[in-house]
This record gives structure tokens, C-alpha cells and sequence, in this order.
């Protein structure tokens, strides 16, 4: 367990961004805008769907104001101009203005109950995916880091504190249970989450808006692809346990699935590598859910996202004895008996029905000393022995001590110092 | 390296934790001139706006349809619609089919014969015919 | 087959068709004589009626049937055509030339013709070819110039001041004795008429009777309309609605009192304010109107609204401003959601792939209304 670390954080640099509105047009127009955006000749709009006119964009989504008119242009910052190639044409997502005006978006933020200090404008643009809109002021993607980092902090913390002898590959994957694309996917979809068929400007911004055809970013662990597993994906290397804990890219002890492709720079390059996905929806989806939950830690605190992320995620129905499978539990069982100084496990037929039937019926129970670990019926002798030494591994690894504090506790202003948790030594035999 | 990890997802319930209405999108749609709508706009004039204000979790889409019948069409979470001719009714009617829209979970409807339905395990356990001392036949 | 809907409304000075004869064909004639009818009205003298005598009946209907002979009816065609020679400016309409006929086979005298037995490389000649598409033919002037304007006036204040206006005249002519011309038609004269009229002194006693002090002469002149004189001075009858604010806050409103009850006093003032304002009273509601207060209650009353968008928006703001309700002035279409997803743009692209049209909303709605505009 001790090779589980979390990564110091610093939330407030990611997205700092996102709650420092704006002061001055001036300091708007001194970033540098690497993409221009401006507004097409033409907008056709309904009323229900569509009931602002089209307006070039400010720069951030953190100021709720109406744009003025001297913010409209924009020039870059090295006075190099901007190729017209680049000017024309719509933007790739929908003005944050448009925001306040959509019903849907409006619906979605009641239906989260999220607090009125997030404002529908961060919303919208936690539908936005990268590769939807490539600019990493308008996308979700540095939301999605601060709520990917939050949720897996509070998924472990969780996950170790209650269950102490998880085995590690277990841990993985209990952790992508709870916090994995597939589960954030199947959450974004309880949530009521609508995808548009194509991003675009004309495009409700109550609609997740993704393209599948087009490079995005992938959430993992460090928030940069590190060298160390470029060089091991390259020599097919670390895909034991150890190397899993060492260099896996993300918290669920996966190294990238996706290749990464040189030429496609979505981001600065800052966080992630752009990459081509298998399954561009999922990951879509779990990058929403993961930017709201950023956005919750940005606008609301840390306490809401913790409470956030209790209601909408560590709340749900994983049973982890599920997730096991033992080549050798015998074995397994016996070196956990001499590790932890118990005497030998000894397997007790406890009760049989019908030897020389059809569907004989054993019951076998182990015992250590006169300590029972374990029982479980089966077929015949071997096999409800089997049977029950899972059941007396699955005890030991499912140990729970209950309701548990869990460091992120002692955030709070008038929190109990904080008592060390109970955290078993590893696995037995790894 | 004797044990191997199963992959599963976990498994939201809605209301444990957090509640999800279930109801997302309620088209209202009515016609201006046919009587049949009147009930309808009277409905959307006098009861919609507190109805609404009630329900912020939905999003209401009122949009004339010349020449049809009014109706109410709830579209769900799962994916599903419900639709509601509401032509030649009173608002309070009206209003009572809108409710019924907005507490509809959007499944079909089905008989329930069971007091509760679970996935959890029995919390009692299932009667074992091997354990215990058994009873004299 | 050119439509019928291509003539045009029928106005007052305008010959309708069907009065017209067609000239018979086979009547190679083109002599002219002078035309005994009088000379083109003025055309803005149209907005109240028609000056020009009634036309005469053609023969053919006025006398017995046995004179009917065609050279008499080719006599009364050429009568009621317009003079080629008038001035340009007076004309309504430019008529189509007159058409060309080709000699009969028998009456050809040249022995070397040979009638043709088939139409294949005869030359066409007559037609009237692309004569009605030319916009040249249909001048603005010959649009019909109604006695009420287009535009209604729905100014509350401009409203008061026209009736104040229409009243006093009114009762000014009635004063002055000029019963006759109170269903007469009147003069429209500009903002100088307006503040002549409106500075008249209108008194009303206890009963609702009232009286015009003032140089009654001088605007009772302008109203009168002499015959072939143009009676319209300038376009704005009625004053800027600053003027029309400044005149009520300093006007006496006592004249508001003044009964109606009078049926000639009331027609005339309702007939000056429709054509002051455009607003027609409809009948149901001329009964109910006794005072001028009444009538001006009754023009000030706002329209009601046609659609319940309009009402919601204009009365129930505070469900147009809820955050989670979207609403529609008009139908959603197929097009607007799947503009709102995305996907217009996609089918768009595909439309226009297969080098069809630019998408399945760029048909315009009705190509018939090109055709009622005699666009080709």
C-alpha cells in the first residue's frame, strides 16, 4: 500500500483562471489569443433554440457581465496579425453569453442542485470538450483536471480508510469502478446530459458538445505524459503490479490506451498529450461530469465538492467481493495463516447430503486452531474447500472497520486531530 | 501475482445519496386560434409560471403548433417520451396531467407485485438446510 | 394565358376591364380620333373619389341589338382608349399596344400567295411578348391611392390631437352653415392647417353643445376642396408626437365633452378621422360612442393581441423570464432543432455534396408569391 501516494496538488494554479474575472478590458485584450474568433456574416436563429444574436466571444467565461463593445476586438499580444484564413468562419463552441438564455442549461444546473454561486456560464462551458473547441479557455479541460483530481482524492482516501486490506490491483480497480470513464459515462447519463450531433456555434449550450473525429485530452494521474512511461510503453516493460504502481498514467493502473499522436497540440502542452480515443462519447461524458466537479471546488469550496462527490459518486452500489479472482487461494490462505502467526488453516467437511446422488451438497468449513476462517458449500470436496478459502481470503481482505474518518475530515476549521488510520502492510502474496 | 481484479462499475441508485428528477424536458405546445386550446392557454397564462417556478429542474419548451390539438410531451432521463393530448380541458386538469408528467420515471408502465424491490443482498441470508441441528422429520 | 391578377386593383379613375370591349379581332383600322373625354383627373385628387364623369355605355349595350354593326363598336373602343399624347406623369397605367393582325388569306389579292398548311418557320408576329414584365409598364403613380392612409396612427397622443382636430372642423363647417359639406370631402392639409385648427377656441356648454371661436373663414377655406385641384399639401398631416405632448399639456381638455349624439356631426367627425389617422370605427361599436371622449376612448384603446405569445410577452413577463422556460413566438420546426443540435449544418454539407440545393430549409416558402408579384 505504501507505494500508493497521492500527488501534492496545487487546484488554485490549474484553474485560477476560471474565478479571476477579468478587471479591465485592457488586461482582456493583453492575452495573447492564439485562435481567433469572430462573428459569422450570417446567423440564423430560432427563437426557442437559438434566441441570442451572434456576438464575438470575451475571453473568459469567469465574467457573467455583457460584453462591451471596445472588448469585441481582439488582437494578438505580439501585434503579428491574424490570418484571415483564421478569422472567417463560426466559432467552434457557443458564446459564453448565449449561456444565461438556454433553457436546458438552466434545467441542468436545478437538476444538479448545484449552488448559485456556480454560474451557468462555467457550466456551459464544462459541456464544452476540447475537442470541440481546441482553445483551453473555452473547454473543459482544465476544469476537468481540478474535479478528476478531487474525485480521485476523495475515492481513495475513501476506498483506503474503509476497506485497509484492499489489495492493490483490487484498489485499481475499485477506483475506476467509482471514478473510471465507464462509471462518470453511466453518471453524466443519469444526470440527463444530451450530446449535440456536432459542436458548433449555432449549438444549444445546454448540449455536450464533443467530436469524435477530433484529437481531445485524456485525464491522467501526473497531468503530463512522463518520460518514464513513453520508455515503457516503448519496451513493452512495467506491466507487473510494481511497474502498474510506477508508472501508470492514470489512478487506475493503466498506462495510456491511446496512442499518442505527435502532431495533434490541443492544449498548451501544459497537462496532457493530445490524443485519439476509442471511445470518444465515455470520455466525453466523464470529462463533464469531472469539470462540474471542478467547478463545484472552484466556486463552492472544498467541502461542497467533498459532499458533491459523497452524493453523486461514493454513494453508489459497488460491491467489491465481486470484483476478486484467486489462482491459488489455498496457498494464499496458508501464507496468510503463517504471516500472521495463526496456526494453519485445516479444511473440516461440516455437513454433506447426498454423496453417491447426482447433485451431492458439501459443506466445508476451515479452521484455524479453533478459530473458523471460512465456509462455503460446493459440488464436491476440493471445490467447496476452494470455495471456502476464497470466502476466509475475501474476510481478511474485506475487512472493514466501518464508518472511518478519512483525512480530508480534518480540513475543516474545528476538526479532532487527526488519528492515524489503520492501513494493512500489502498483499500477501504478490 | 494470485489475484485478479474483475472489472465492474458501480451502480447509481436514484435517491440514495442524491435524486435526479427524472423528468428533464416538458414540451408544452398549443394553438392560438382552435378551441380546443383554450383550456392550454389559459393553462400556460394563469398556472405554467408557477409551475415552472416550482420545478426548476425541468425545462419547459412552449412553442404554438397552429392547427393541432394542444399536448404535453415529458421527455425522460431514460430516454423516453410521454405524450398527453390535453384538448378540451380545464387548466386545473391540465395542471393535474402535468404533475403526472413530472412524477413519471418515463419507464412504461408495469405492474408491481412485490412491496420492494432490491439489489441488495438479503440482509437475514437464505435458509441453509445444513446448518443449525435440524429438524426431527 | 396571362393571369388576371396581373391588371391590378381597380381604382377610382382607372378603367375597370371587364367596361372595356375587347377590339375585335380582324378590324385592321388604326385610325385615331380626338378623345371627347375629359381631361385625366389629377392624381392625387384620387385619394378621396372619382372626378371624371361616369363613362359613357357602349353603344352596343345602349342601343337596340340590330345596330350593333362593327364598326361601331371599333368606334367606342377607340373613344375610351387613353390619349397617347397625355402627359406622362398624369398617366395611371401604360395600356398595352394595340394588337397587329395579320391579313385574312381571302382578302389577298397577290396571286403568287400561297397560304401556309403547317406553322413550322412562319414567322410570329403581333404578340404582346414580354410587354407585361416590364417594370416601366406598372409606374409607381398607378398604384391605388386609397381615402384612408396606409399606415394607422396608434399614438395615444396623436390620437387626441386628430380628434381634436377633426371635431373642431366639424363644427366649425357646421357653424359656418355648410351642412352639405360635412359628408363631403375634405382638404388634407399639412402641420400649418393642423395648428390653425387646433388654436380655434372650442367652447362647451352644460349640454354638451359646443362652439368654434376664431377666424373660422380661413380654415374652413382650406378644408373645401375645389374640383381638379389637388387637395393634398404635404405628406405629414398630423404633427411630431413632441408637438402633439406639448399641445395637450397646455390644452383645455373641456372639449372632450362635446356630445356626438348629432348622427351628421358624428359621421363627419369619425369620416375626418379615418382620413386623418386611418383608424375605422367598426360599426358595433359607432353606437356606443355619444361624447368625443367616447370616440377618443374608443381609437385609444390598444389592439388586442392576436396571439398568445404576444399576450405572454407582453403581459406575463415573469414566465418569459424564468431560466428553465424556453418560449417560441412561432412553431419549432424540424430545421430549428436540428439547428439547436448540430446537425443542420451536417445535413447542409451533404445537400450541398450531392451539389443539391443549399438544405432542406432554403425552399422559399411559396414560389407562388413570385408569381403574384409579376416576378417571372
Amino acid at each position: 500500500m505504501s507505494n500508493y501516494t497521492m500527488k501534492r496538488l496545487r487546484l488554485d494554479r490549474v484553474a485560477s483562471q476560471l474565478l479571476a474575472a477579468p478587471t479591465s478590458p485592457a488586461a482582456r485584450l493583453s492575452r495573447p489569443s492564439r485562435i481567433s474568433r469572430s462573428i459569422p456574416q450570417t446567423c440564423r436563429h430560432s427563437s426557442l433554440y437559438n434566441t441570442q444574436p451572434c456576438q464575438r466571444r470575451h475571453q473568459s467565461t469567469a465574467a457573467p457581465q455583457a460584453p462591451r463593445e471596445e472588448e469585441l476586438v481582439l488582437e494578438p499580444e505580439d501585434g503579428e496579425p491574424i490570418p484571415e484564413t483564421l478569422r472567417s468562419g463560426p466559432l467552434p463552441s457557443p458564446h459564453p453569453s448565449r449561456a444565461a438564455s438556454s433553457a436546458k442549461l438552466a434545467a441542468l444546473h436545478a437538476r444538479l442542485s448545484l449552488s448559485s454561486k456556480i454560474p451557468v456560464e462555467t457550466l456551459a462551458r464544462a459541456l464544452v470538450d476540447p475537442s470541440a473547441d481546441a482553445h483551453p479557455k473555452y473547454n473543459n479541460a482544465n476544469l476537468a483536471y481540478v474535479g478528476s483530481t478531487v474525485l480521485h482524492y476523495h475515492a481513495s482516501e475513501t476506498l483506503i480508510a474503509r476497506y485497509p486490506r484492499l489489495p492493490m490491483a483490487i484498489l485499481f480497480t475499485a477506483m475506476k469502478g467509482y471514478a473510471g470513464n465507464p462509471a462518470l459515462h453511466q453518471v453524466a447519463r443519469a444526470w440527463g446530459v444530451e450530446s449535440a450531433a456536432a459542436p458548433g456555434e449555432e449549438v444549444d449550450p445546454g448540449l455536450l458538445q464533443f467530436d469524435p473525429m477530433k484529437p481531445t485530452v485524456v485525464m491522467n494521474k501526473w497531468g503530463y505524459v512522463r518520460a518514464e512511461t513513453i520508455e515503457s510503453q516503448k519496451f513493452k516493460s512495467g506491466k507487473g503490479l510494481s511497474g502498474r504502481v510506477m508508472y501508470s498514467s492514470n489512478p487506475f493502473g493503466e498506462s495510456s490506451a491511446a496512442k499518442a499522436l505527435p502532431n495533434f497540440e490541443v492544449d498548451d502542452g501544459r497537462n496532457t498529450k493530445t490524443m485519439l480515443l476509442q471511445n470518444a462519447p465515455a470520455n466525453a461524458h466523464a470529462n463533464f461530469v469531472r469539470a462540474v466537479i471542478g467547478a463545484v471546488h472552484m466556486h463552492c469550496g472544498r467541502d461542497a465538492a467533498k459532499s458533491f462527490v459523497k452524493s453523486h459518486f461514493l454513494s453508489r452500489t459497488f460491491d467489491l467481493s465481486k470484483l476478486f479472482e484467486f489462482d491459488l487461494p489455498t496457498r494464499e490462505l496458508a501464507r496468510l495463516c503463517a504471516r500472521e502467526n495463526f496456526e494453519a488453516p485445516v479444511a473440516r467437511l461440516e455437513s454433506e447430503t447426498g454423496r453417491l446422488s447426482r447433485t451431492p451438497v458439501f459443506v466445508v468449513g476451515i479452521y484455524s486452531g479453533r478459530d473458523k476462517l471460512g465456509e462455503a458449500p460446493g459440488p464436491d470436496l476440493d471445490s467447496a474447500r476452494v470455495a471456502a478459502s476464497i470466502n476466509a481470503l475475501k474476510a481478511w481482505y474485506l475487512y472493514s472497520p466501518g464508518q472511518v474518518s478519512v483525512p480530508s475530515d480534518t480540513f475543516a476549521e474545528d476538526a479532532a486531530p487527526w488519528k492515524p488510520a489503520y492501513v494493512d502492510i500489502g498483499e500477501i502474496i504478490s | 501475482m494470485t489475484i485478479r481484479a474483475l472489472e465492474k462499475i458501480s451502480v447509481g441508485q436514484n435517491g440514495i445519496g442524491s435524486f435526479i428528477l427524472q423528468c428533464k424536458r416538458l414540451d408544452i405546445h398549443y394553438c392560438d386560434h382552435s378551441g380546443s386550446s383554450r383550456g392550454m392557454n389559459a393553462f400556460i397564462k394563469t398556472h405554467l409560471s408557477k409551475f415552472a417556478q416550482k420545478n426548476p429542474a425541468i425545462e419547459f419548451a412552449v412553442s404554438p403548433r397552429p392547427r393541432k390539438h394542444p399536448v404535453m410531451i415529458g421527455h425522460y432521463i431514460n430516454g423516453r417520451q410521454k405524450s398527453i393530448c390535453v384538448a378540451n380541458m380545464e387548466p386545473s386538469q391540465i395542471l393535474k396531467k402535468a404533475e403526472l408528467l413530472r412524477d413519471a420515471s418515463g419507464d412504461k408502465v408495469k405492474r408491481v407485485n412485490k412491496p420492494v424491490t432490491s439489489i441488495n443482498e438479503s440482509v437475514r441470508g437464505i435458509w441453509s438446510p445444513y446448518h443449525g441441528n435440524g429438524m426431527a422429520v | 394565358m396571362r393571369r388576371i391578377s396581373r391588371l391590378g386593383k381597380p381604382s377610382g379613375a382607372r378603367l375597370a376591364p371587364a367596361a372595356r370591349p375587347l377590339a375585335p379581332l380582324g378590324t385592321p383600322r388604326a385610325s385615331t380620333r380626338p378623345s371627347p373625354t375629359p381631361a385625366a383627373v389629377k392624381i392625387n385628387t384620387l385619394r378621396f373619389y372619382s372626378s371624371r364623369q361616369p363613362e359613357p355605355l357602349p353603344a352596343s349595350l345602349t342601343s337596340g341589338g340590330k345596330s350593333a354593326a362593327p364598326e361601331e363598336i371599333v368606334e367606342e373602343v377607340e373613344v375610351q382608349q387613353f390619349d397617347h399624347d397625355q402627359s406622362q406623369q398624369q398617366r395611371l397605367f401604360v395600356p398595352p399596344p394595340r394588337p397587329s393582325v395579320a391579313e385574312r388569306a381571302d382578302t389577298i389579292t397577290d396571286t403568287l400567295y400561297t397560304p401556309a398548311t403547317t406553322a413550322e418557320g412562319l414567322e410570329s408576329i403581333g404578340g404582346l411578348g414580354s410587354w407585361w414584365d416590364d417594370p416601366a409598364h406598372w409606374p409607381e403613380t398607378s398604384d391605388f391611392v386609397g381615402f384612408k392612409p396606409k399606415q394607422k396612427v396608434q399614438e395615444p397622443v396623436l390620437l387626441e390631437a386628430a380628434v381634436r382636430r377633426a371635431l373642431t372642423e366639424t363644427l366649425l363647417m357646421k357653424q359656418l352653415g355648410q351642412e352639405e359639406q360635412l359628408t363631403g370631402p375634405w382638404g388634407l392639409q399639412g402641420k400649418a392647417q393642423h395648428d390653425a385648427v387646433l388654436a380655434l377656441d372650442v367652447r362647451v356648454d352644460s349640454d354638451g353643445n359646443a362652439t368654434v371661436t376664431g377666424d373660422l373663414h380661413a380654415v374652413a377655406d382650406g378644408l373645401v376642396v375645389k374640383d381638379g385641384e389637388s387637395n393634398v399639401d404635404s405628406a405629414d398631416v398630423l404633427p411630431s408626437t413632441a408637438e402633439a405632448l406639448a399641445w395637450k399639456s397646455q390644452a383645455d381638455q373641456s372639449w372632450k365633452g362635446t356630445s356626438l349624439q348629432d348622427a351628421r356631426l358624428k359621421f363627419a367627425v369619425i369620416k375626418r378621422v379615418m382620413q386623418l389617422t386611418g383608424q375605422v370605427i367598426p360599426d358595433q361599436k359607432l353606437a356606443d360612442i355619444a361624447t368625443a371622449r367616447g370616440l377618443l376612448a374608443t381609437l385609444q384603446k390598444p389592439p388586442k393581441p392576436k396571439t398568445l405569445s404576444q399576450e405572454i410577452v407582453a403581459k406575463k413577463q415573469d414566465l418569459v423570464t424564468l431560466p428553465n422556460v424556453a418560449f417560441s413566438p412561432k412553431r419549432v420546426t424540424r430545421g430549428d432543432k436540428d439547428q439547436a443540435l448540430g446537425r443542420y449544418k451536417l445535413i447542409e454539407a451533404e445537400f450541398r455534396k450531392r451539389d443539391l440545393q443549399d438544405g432542406p430549409l432554403s425552399v422559399p416558402k411559396s414560389r407562388e408569391k413570385k408569381h403574384w408579384n409579376g416576378e417571372a
